[in-house]
């Protein structure tokens, strides 16, 4: 168990101003059975009208406007997560999580997964978990972490075919791999200790366990993660969402601290 | 009931106006037709130097078939009879079926015109439509800021045509004091301002034609 | 069974109806009100007439009653199983319907999941496709349970019939179908969480503007396009031209689900409502019909119907399915190969007659590469036997011609589910297609139900 100080900061600047802006957020940690957020403060500006609710995957979505002329948009979220307070989230039973054995437009392979499935023969395998963990043995082998080279709209089969990419990338392939096996499994978007972006890994399900693998770290994942929201794939877990009037070129700045706190409140947040 | 958008605000004003444009120049047209017949075969120049319309025409006969039925005119009588329509089409629920089905039945009217060789027949059967449609809103409609704003649209045209055609000062004063008394029944947005300063003008003996159409067309409208 | 011979003399079928069909009296009046669809042709915006037959279907009082009874059902149950799938699940937990016919279609929408909508109604306007047998057994043959359309037709051109030709309808006891907006007011109002009700249209250019802005003016419901609607401190507004803003607690949406919200659905939407799919999750709003319903229309989904109403409601279903195969299962798609020539085959995937071919009409070469699709993807299809249609009469240049037709019964679900006791029916004009969209050039007719 581990206590975590967070924060995660997004600027949006634009080339113009922009109006009537709309938005959605998901940036905001939620509890879950790995972890309890406390102390959190979020903060959307510039200023403008905000609620709350939470989607179909149970995550937090920040929804409002800005009416204004504006040539900046950002979040900070601040908190403290206690993470590790246990070792898997529970699952829903199979036939209600059924949507996440099924391939997305990010997730369907092509001729090059297909062909890196067959050679991983999983049927030595018995267990989702054991077979997920030779799919990230050999995707770390087979893919290089380099940023830059894919975006977000990359697909799975595209980022595989260039060999290097992103956290983002690195889940997708693995999404991809699980699921011709059949294994419900889901994206997860959060921050990670000691990172300076925001993270991205994958959950797989198996006997009513969601178990977290990070293929990008090649690592089981653990109390240094804390999880902002999950999905099918990247697109219903991201940060920022809007329209606005205005043609406008964008640049985002993305600041991600994690970093573990000790101190006497310890034993309190329990 | 009670709730109009912006657009449909702006869509029953410019109805108005585009009935009103039909109608009139249909009357207009009437009368220079009936010299083109056998007296002035170049009648209509003058009539699109009264217009403020470019003459593209090659003849008279060239004059009518496309002044009055050409689509591709953006200046023709039917150009102007679609705009009405265009209008009165997403008006249905304001206005109701019963009214907009006269601008339906002006359409088909003005199709049938341009078939026959007597476009002056034709064309009566296209008032005549929109004169039931201007009584049937009166009649029909029980918003009263609905039926305002179409009248007001009306009058709005009526005076901006007046005014280019300079027609005698009397006919222009009875409008304005019309269109004075509707435009606040209307609900609709308007410049004060210019309203007084129309009312101002038309009293002058002199009446500033150019200086009216300018300020009447920009009464209601965008600018605010 | 009742035809039109047996309740109209002679006289009045062929001369009557003669007089009143070559008098242009009912197309003058259909334009006259501006009776339309939009179609594109070559990328050009066209409004067309939709071709009225003055020959009404007519259906006895005791066949509507047995109609009534079982598309009552069919949609109870239909509502019982959308609310299972974006709930429980039970039906694929007990093994009625196969995961992958939910998860694998385009149907399912994940974002829906846990949404209990107000008065827990998914379907509240739904239009059931049937068609008659040559031994009058009846036949469902699709569920539309998302933006059916068609009832403005037979309510109008009722209108029109009863003052072009009043004699017609002297004692012979026809069921007022002009209710149609009233019962839609009633099914809109049992929904509505606080607020204006309003008809969410397109626009004008959309094929079925025509009947978004006459249920608009039938109903005294507003017609409203997505951004004169805004999303503010999670209700949803009409913003009124002095700037007042009017609460909305109904929305009868025609505009499609991935069309309606860009922050949740298709994000190059401009026709739809930022947002509002985040208000209607709180209950803030209700969608009529709800979003997602697509999962329980597919027409792979439409095989289970009859299973659905075994399971939710546990009687046994009134209404049946044209005899419908799966070649998903192993024994349906030995049934189809060894049979491809007498059955017809649907893409599941595809509307609007769009994607129907029949076995019989393919040549050897086409036969063999649809059965290796087939083979490939044995979900995509159903097949079903080509029912033998009883035809109806429609009238063409001074001549009594038999036509395929089917019926679009209206089905709403107010406090009770209520059935429109008319329908629309089309048919179609080319005497070798089996196809009625008014897509495809149909036309349609009335459709009378005998009080007595």
């Amino acid at each position: 168990m581990k206590k975590l100080q967070f924060g995660y900061h997004m600027k949006l600047t634009f080339s113009d101003y922009v109006s009537n802006h709309r938005f959605s957020l998901k940036c905001v940690p939620h509890d879950t059975d790995l972890q309890k957020i406390v102390n959190m403060t979020v903060e959307v500006y510039p200023d403008n009208v905000t609620s709350e609710d939470s989607d179909a995957y149970g995550n937090i979505t920040l929804f409002g406007y800005t009416n204004e002329l504006h040539d900046c948009f950002g979040f900070d979220v601040k908190g403290i997560a206690v993470t590790g307070k246990e070792e898997y989230e529970k699952a829903d039973e199979l036939h209600k999580i059924g949507i996440f054995k099924y391939q997305t437009q990010k997730t369907k392979p092509g001729l090059r997964i297909l062909e890196f499935y067959q050679k991983l023969d999983l049927k030595r395998f018995g267990s989702a978990t054991d077979k997920a963990t030779a799919i990230m043995d050999s995707l770390s082998e087979a893919f290089q972490y380099v940023q830059g080279i894919t975006d977000m709209e990359t697909t799975a089969e595209e980022a595989f075919t260039g060999g290097s990419g992103v956290c983002q990338d690195y889940a997708h392939i693995m999404l991809s791999l699980c699921r011709m096996e059949r294994i419900p499994c889901r994206y997860v978007a959060g921050m990670m200790m000691g990172e300076g972006l925001s993270h991205a890994w994958v959950e797989i399900w198996d006997e009513h366990k969601w178990r977290g693998f990070d293929p990008t770290n090649h690592k089981l994942v653990g109390d240094e993660y804390i999880k902002i929201s999950n999905g099918r794939d990247s697109t219903d877990c991201l940060v920022n969402q809007g329209i606005f009037t205005g043609n406008v070129s964008q640049m985002q700045e993305i600041n991600v601290v994690v970093e573990e706190v000790f101190d006497e409140w310890n034993n309190r947040i329990n | 009931m009670g709730i109009i958008s912006v657009e449909n605000t702006d869509r029953l004003y410019w109805l108005g106006r585009y009935t009103e444009r039909v109608y009139t120049t249909i009357k207009v047209f009437e009368s220079r037709f009936d010299s083109m017949i056998d007296i002035d075969d170049l009648e209509y120049e003058k009539f699109c130097e009264s217009q403020d319309i470019p003459n593209i025409y090659k003849s008279k006969e060239d004059f009518v078939a496309r002044y009055c039925f050409s689509l591709e005119d953006e200046n023709s009588i039917i150009s102007n009879l679609m705009r009405a329509y265009d209008n009165a089409i997403v008006l249905r629920e304001e206005i109701g079926s019963e009214s907009l089905s006269y601008i339906q039945l002006a359409v088909y009217a003005m199709n049938q015109a341009s078939l026959g060789r007597s476009p002056l027949i034709g064309l009566q059967h296209v008032t005549d439509n929109i004169a039931a449609f201007w009584g049937m809103t009166d009649d029909d409609i029980e918003e009263s800021s609905i039926r305002n704003m179409i009248r007001v649209g009306k009058l709005v045209e009526r005076i901006d045509l007046y005014s280019r055609l300079k027609v005698f000062p009397e006919r222009i004063r009875k409008e304005t004091r019309r269109l004075t008394n509707r435009i606040d029944k209307s609900t609709m947005r308007y410049d004060h301002k210019r309203m007084a300063h129309v009312n101002y003008l038309v009293q002058l003996d002199d009446l500033p034609y150019e200086t009216l159409t300018d300020e009447i067309e920009k009464l209601v409208g965008d600018e605010l | 069974m009742t035809t039109y011979a047996d309740i109209f003399s002679k006289k009045e079928r062929v001369e009557d109806m003669e007089i009143y069909a070559g008098s242009g009296a009912v197309n003058e009046q259909l334009a006259r009100y501006g009776v339309k669809f939009g179609i594109y042709k070559n990328n050009e915006f066209k409004e067309q007439l939709f071709p009225f037959d003055m020959i009404p279907r007519i259906i006895d009082k005791d066949e509507f009653t047995y109609l009534e009874k079982g598309l009552k059902q069919r949609v109870v149950a239909l509502n019982c199983f959308i609310n299972d799938i974006y709930g429980d699940k039970h039906i694929v937990r007990d093994g009625i319907i196969p995961e992958e016919f939910i998860y694998a279609g385009s149907g399912y929408l994940p974002q829906c999941d846990g949404i209990k909508p107000p008065k827990g109604i998914y379907a509240h306007i739904a239009g059931i496709d049937l068609v008659q047998a040559k031994d009058g057994d009846w036949y469902v043959l699709e569920d539309n349970l998302r933006i059916p359309s068609g009832a403005s037709y037979p309510m109008i051109a009722r209108m029109i019939s009863r003052r072009s030709s009043p004699d017609l309808f002297t004692g012979k006891h026809v069921e007022d179908n002009r209710n149609y907006a009233a019962m839609l007011r009633r099914t809109m109002d049992h929904v509505n969480v606080g607020g204006h009700t309003v008809i969410l249209t397109p626009g004008r250019y959309n094929a079925a503007y025509f009947e978004h802005s006459y249920l608009a003016e039938k109903t005294g419901a507003h017609l409203a396009s997505g951004h004169e609607l805004i999303v503010e401190n999670d209700h949803l507004y009409f913003i009124d031209y002095s700037g007042r803003k009017e609460r909305v607690g109904a929305v009868y949406r025609r505009i499609s689900d991935e069309y309606l919200d860009p922050m949740t659905f298709r994000k190059d939407s401009v026709i739809g409502i930022p947002h509002i799919f985040d208000i209607y999750r709180k209950g803030n709003v209700a969608l009529i019909n709800a979003p997602g319903n697509g999962v329980a229309d597919d027409k792979g989904i439409y095989y289970f119907v009859p299973k659905m109403v075994k399971y939710y409601l546990e009687e046994e279903p009134i209404l049946q399915n044209a005899p419908t195969y799966l070649p998903y299962y192993k024994e349906d798609m030995k049934y189809v190969l060894e049979n491809f020539d007498k059955l017809v085959l649907k893409d599941v995937a595809e509307a609007g007659g769009y994607g129907v071919v029949f076995g019989n009409k393919m040549t050897s070469e086409e036969k063999e590469n649809f059965k290796t699709m087939l083979k490939n993807e044995p979900r995509r299809f159903i097949a079903q036997e080509v029912i033998d249609f009883l035809d109806i009469d429609i009238m063409e240049k001074h001549e009594l011609l038999p036509r395929k037709a089917d019926l679009r019964a209206f089905v709403l679900m107010g406090e009770e589910p209520m059935v429109w006791k008319s329908g629309l029916t089309r048919f179609s004009r080319n005497p070798d297609s089996f196809i009625v969209n008014s897509s495809q050039g149909g036309g349609f007719k009335d459709t009378w139900v005998l009080s007595q």
